[in-house]
């Protein structure tokens, strides 16, 4: 079997010359092969040292004069290096002959030279067997179950001599300490990688949960350099330790949806039994911590897109509720989430302005994270305040879910409902299935013209009081354009926008087809929204 | 014959110094004394061994023990009669002479101080050519001369006659009567034939002593290497000084970076006297050549004791006497004899 020899290096890595101080080290002389391991208890004898040695000898401090002898001698032999032990201070001499004949010299403050050469004699003579105790040494440990993210990280730090951080897919360290330099495109493949850097290695491990193609986490381990067994061994152990970690986030995961369901159960049979609510309901609704008397202030965080992060945003989003003075009971939805604040009087009537401002502050918290609008409903005493008061937060939450598509500033995030004015009769249109039907109808031939920023243009258009020039700024286009479109709107439509009856049906036929509902008809609408949203941001 | 005058000894005290190779103590206190001894007693009658009858007896005498000490507590000037006249009494011999048993600092001046005050002529020779820590590494126990029945006195009048002993008994006997003698001792050894002298003792060192002294006092440190037979191992400042037990003295070593070249160093073990010198892992010299220091441009002699951080040196090795290159004096006085794992080397001159 030929195995790469192991190098100064690597050895001087390892446990058993940890502490040592190093003097004579050149350029490359580091990185020669260490094949014999040999123990000189006298320095004036005459046996002979093998050629890419490692010499151990005792450093007698009343004659240290030896040493210099013996670094003469590891010279001719051609010695990889020569270890004291129970080497403290060595003379300048003896440093300095070092330097000059280019021979690496170990200071081992306290060793004993036998067990020394012994030990190390392992990592020389059979690396690969060396390394095959780090695989058990780490499955040893994880027998348990993993608790704690941190616990591993002590494990790995501790078994292989590195440093250990578990990141988050987007970099971000969740436990242990981040590796210095971390090129960034690692992550973006979702395998087992082992990364050469300056004087380290770099071991990433992905760590899968529910979905095969996309780690959930991933094991970053930055060791020293070692020899290349040892390396592989390390990454074998890395792996084990990424089964465990995915098994702990699975636990998690299970634990926090289970919760999940738990609650939006409660809050589903609250609402449905209002305001009489039945003995084992309330009783449940106390067990969770959810009081049922007092005032109800309503929230609804909604989602547009990627519903399927609710579950596991949960504790995020409930951070940052809390961050900014919002307390209360926090349950996932189909689309998002319900909130709602309790308190024992009845809200001045001032106080909606500043809820509005905190949820506005917490969903601006979470904006790297989650994409998502908010609606505020009125105060509501007793056990059916909750579901009257998130009723109207849904309501709102439609304006605001609207508002946002309209190109419109972005304070339009959260909604409360009695902000909501004029718009609140609108709401009735909006809602009528009858009216939805004929607004798909009516601008159908633009929707089926296949020129998709027809419709934003003229939802742009209405929304921004027919102006041109504003419309022009807010999509990023000419002006020119925009009036080409709009004439062209007018001739797939017959209609003209001058007439203020038109007008009006259209923009209300906008509206109806943007607050969502018919996936089909939306979606042409549904793409245009990034460009709208960057361009009001630049603007 | 040739005699040494008052006007000699500072000359004998620096070329004793330098045999002594950074031991055999300072010199100041015993010149000093030598000095007195001979403005009183008038120029001192030196002899050769081979001017001796050869049945005339001469005993080897000299200080045991700490210099440091007799510094501080001076002898009473009565100590050499008295050990003597206890030789003489207790061996039946009559004194001709007395020569030096180590012919290198303090023992050397106090040789020509106890010859002063006997009124006797001293012998030119002695035991060890330089200084040696041990009172059995001696010529004398090279060739197997008795060395007992000696004579310890002190400066209080007490005595020790230590008979029936070898020359390493005698050394491990003396030196602990010494400790009880408050330091130090004066050690008068067996009576010897001239006969016996002339084949066994170093003869001639302490004209080597006045002669290297007086090419020290003019300050020609070419003469010494030129004239007598020394090699210029280094000159360099004394950048590093370690200290710590060594065999059975004390001692340590001292590390000088070169003057001009500042990339050599130069390792000096000492314990007493010095013993090795060592660059790139390679002896330059070591005992029983001597290595003496000298500070550089006044060519005065340094001992050991006296290293220090930033002390600019020149580093000479002299010969030792040929007896001392024998297997049997390398094996009674080599680097090995000391504890240094190495090998006996001939100076080398620098490169």
């Amino acid at each position: 079997m030929t195995q790469a020899p192991a190098t100064l290096r690597q050895l001087l890595r390892l446990a058993e010359l940890r502490g040592c101080t190093i003097t004579g080290a050149r350029e490359g002389s580091l990185d020669r092969a260490v094949r014999d391991i040999v123990v000189v208890a006298e320095t004036g004898g005459q046996a002979g040292i093998p050629h890419d040695a490692l010499v151990i000898a005792p450093y007698r401090k009343s004659a240290g004069y030896e040493a210099e002898l013996l670094l003469r001698r590891a010279e001719t032999s051609g010695a990889a290096g020569v270890v004291l032990t129970g080497a403290g201070k060595l003379m300048l001499s003896t440093h300095r002959l070092a330097e000059r004949i280019g021979m690496p010299l170990l200071a081992a403050p306290d060793a004993d030279p036998v067990g020394l050469a012994w030990r190390l004699s392992r990592h020389v003579h059979d690396p690969e067997g060396a390394a095959a105790q780090v695989l058990p040494g780490v499955l040893r440990r994880l027998r348990t179950p993993l608790t704690r993210p941190e616990s591993l990280i002590a494990i790995l730090d501790s078994e292989l001599g590195g440093r250990s951080a578990v990141l988050s897919t987007d970099g971000a360290v969740v436990a242990g300490q981040a590796p210095g330099e971390f090129p960034s495109d690692v992550l973006d493949r979702p395998v087992a990688q082992q990364v050469a850097q300056a004087d380290s290695q770099l071991l990433c491990v992905p760590v899968f949960v529910d979905d095969v193609r996309r780690p959930g986490l991933w094991l970053v381990t930055q060791l020293p350099a070692a020899h290349p067994s040892w390396t592989e061994a390390a990454l074998h152990a890395l792996t084990a330790a990424a089964l465990s970690l995915s098994g702990w986030m699975a636990r998690q995961r299970l634990a926090g949806e289970r919760d999940a369901r738990d609650r939006s159960t409660l809050l589903a049979e609250l609402s449905d039994t209002a305001p009489a609510v039945p003995g084992h309901v309330a009783e449940h609704a106390m067990r969770a911590g959810w009081r049922l008397d007092g005032w109800h202030v309503g929230v609804l965080i909604r989602v547009p897109a990627d519903t399927a992060a609710i579950v596991r945003l949960t504790g995020r989003v409930g951070k940052a509720l809390q961050d900014n003075g919002l307390r209360g009971p926090l349950v996932e939805r189909a689309d998002g989430w319900s909130f709602w604040a309790t308190e024992d009087r009845e809200p001045s009537s001032a106080s909606h302005r500043e809820i509005t401002d905190r949820v506005r502050a917490a969903l601006d918290d979470i904006a790297a994270d989650v994409d998502a609008v908010a609606g505020v409903g009125r105060p509501y005493s007793g056990p059916g305040g909750i579901a009257a008061t998130l009723r109207e937060a849904r309501e709102a939450c439609l304006f605001a879910a609207t508002g946002r598509r309209a190109g419109t500033a972005q304070r339009g995030r959260v909604e409360h409902v009695d902000e909501l004015g004029v718009r609140r009769v609108l709401a009735d249109w909006y809602h009528a299935e009858a009216f939805r039907s004929y607004a798909r109808t009516l601008l159908s031939p633009l929707l089926r013209s296949g020129e998709d920023h027809l419709v934003e243009t003229l939802s742009t258009y209405l929304e921004l009081e027919s102006s041109a020039s504003s419309t022009a700024a807010a999509l990023g286009v000419h002006r020119n354009t925009v009036a080409y479109r709009i004439a062209r709107i007018e001739q797939l439509l017959s209609m003209s926008l001058a007439r203020a009856d038109e007008r009006l049906v259209l923009q209300l036929a906008c509206r109806v087809l943007q607050s969502g509902g018919d996936g089909s008809a939306d979606r042409p609408a549904e793409r245009a929204l990034p460009a709208t949203d960057a361009t009001a941001r630049s603007v | 014959m040739w005699q040494l005058r008052a006007d000699d000894v500072p000359a004998l005290a620096a070329g004793a110094a330098l045999l002594g190779g950074g031991g055999g103590g300072s010199t100041r206190a015993a010149a000093l004394l030598a000095g007195r001894a001979l403005r009183v007693a008038g120029p001192l009658d030196v002899i050769d061994v081979a001017e001796m009858r050869p049945s005339a007896h001469a005993a080897p005498l000299g200080l045991v023990g700490s210099v440091t000490v007799f510094e501080e507590k001076p002898p009473s000037g009565a100590e050499v009669q008295h050990a003597v006249t206890a030789m003489e009494r207790y061996t039946g011999v009559k004194l001709d002479t007395v020569l030096p048993f180590e012919a290198a600092g303090v023992n050397a001046l106090l040789a020509v101080t106890a010859a002063a005050a006997l009124r006797l002529p001293l012998v030119d020779a002695d035991g060890m050519g330089r200084a040696f820590p041990q009172l059995d590494q001696t010529v004398f126990t090279l060739h197997g001369l008795p060395v007992s029945p000696m004579v310890l006195a002190d400066d209080k009048g007490s005595l020790a006659i230590l008979d029936g002993v070898d020359g390493f008994l005698g050394e491990r006997l003396a030196r602990s009567a010494v400790v009880t003698m408050g330091g130090w001792a004066l050690l008068l050894l067996a009576p010897q034939l001239a006969a016996d002298l002339a084949r066994c003792s170093i003869t001639g060192t302490m004209r080597r002593a006045l002669q290297l002294g007086e090419v020290l006092l003019r300050n020609d440190l070419s003469a010494i290497l030129s004239a007598h037979g020394g090699r210029l191992l280094f000159q360099g400042r004394v950048v590093e000084v370690e200290r710590g037990p060594r065999g059975r003295f004390g001692g340590g070593c001292a590390v000088l970076r070169h003057l001009a070249d500042r990339d050599r160093l130069l390792r000096l073990e000492f314990q007493n006297e010095n013993m090795l010198a060592m660059e790139d892992g390679e002896v330059r010299a070591c005992v029983p050549d001597i290595i003496g220091l000298l500070e550089a441009g006044r060519c005065v002699p340094v001992t050991s004791e006296e290293l220090r951080y930033g002390l600019e040196l020149d580093v000479v090795a002299l010969p030792c006497a040929s007896a001392w290159r024998t297997p049997t004096g390398l094996g009674l006085a080599g680097p090995r004899a000391f504890g240094y794992n190495v090998a006996y080397t001939i100076p080398k001159a620098g490169p």
